[in-house]
């Protein structure tokens, strides 16, 4: 995920005036703040109102970086406190209750457990909306956490430079997260 | 686990809705240049308020600085008693 050489070189344009490196910039950075943003904002937010924000905040910051990481990584790190902070300031949910689950929703959760079932490509959607559901009664951390590991592969280290928490700290928030994660998915079932 | 298992499934079966855009959409580009350049104008603007500011002050100082001085000055020549000043117009005597 290194910083493409055109980005370096778009972004010391940028700091010396050409507007027009600018859009190079944004072109070049979007890819990265759009998956941060669509993995770590609940879909009911508008997505590219925390893009235009958080790209607006990498402009207003730009002469803060450094270079000693690649910008993509400072970048990264600024969506992800950017998400973070959005997702405290929704109110957790108390629990994630059978009854709350659209009919696409129980369906997608009664055939996950089954092996050798087709999996259609419309479910996606229905299915993230399930994951969404069941991550929202957990803190911000924890859902932006369990996502990286689970759906992204990072490793312990990546989150670590991401979200500047030391690695045992993440071992022992990602135990935690998963026993919860168990117990809620059990719950679901049991209630059915 | 048959939750872990649930939960694989799931994340698996969600993960193209979680995949983000590659193309920017019309006008972010535009409205983001705006802004920064606003921004970067707010930004010089008050550097140069900044700075005319500063000297602003220090002129203050400086000025401040030499009418204290000045009065300091003209009070040390004039410190006597009212009484005792009195007297010395009286018999016409020079005071340095």
């Amino acid at each position: 995920m290194d910083a493409p050489p055109d980005l370096a070189a778009a972004l010391q344009r940028w700091r010396e005036g050409d507007e027009a490196a600018g859009e190079e910039l944004i072109r070049g950075l979007f890819p990265v703040i759009s998956k941060i943003v669509r993995l770590h904002l609940p879909r009911r937010d508008d997505e590219n109102d925390l893009i235009q924000e958080i790209l607006m905040k990498t402009f207003s910051r730009l002469h803060q970086y450094k270079a000693t990481a690649p910008l993509t990584h400072w970048v990264s790190r600024l969506a992800l406190t950017t998400c973070l902070d959005r997702l405290r300031a929704q109110k957790v949910r108390p629990e994630v209750r059978w009854a709350d689950l659209t009919p696409a929703e129980t369906e997608v959760f009664d055939t996950a457990g089954l092996e050798g079932r087709t999996r259609d490509s419309g479910d996606a959607i229905e299915a993230r909306d399930l994951v969404e559901r069941i991550l929202s009664v957990l803190p911000a951390e924890d859902r932006s956490l369990i996502l990286m590991v689970d759906l992204e592969g990072h490793s312990l280290e990546e989150i670590s430079r991401l979200t500047g928490w030391g690695v045992s700290k993440i071992k022992m928030r990602l135990f935690r997260v998963r026993s919860h994660l168990r117990k809620l998915i059990h719950q679901l079932g049991e209630r059915k | 686990m048959k939750e872990d298992q649930t939960w694989r499934e799931l994340l698996a079966q969600s993960r193209p809705a979680f995949a983000g855009e590659t193309e920017v959409p019309y006008g972010l580009a535009t409205r983001v240049l705006a802004g920064a350049r606003e921004q970067r104008g707010q930004r010089d603007a008050f550097e140069r308020i900044g700075w005319r500011a500063i000297l602003a002050s220090l002129a203050m100082v400086a000025l401040t600085a030499g009418l204290t001085l000045g009065v300091q000055a003209m009070n040390d020549r004039e410190d006597l008693e009212p009484g005792i000043q009195s007297l010395a117009v009286l018999e016409n005597v020079q005071v340095s």
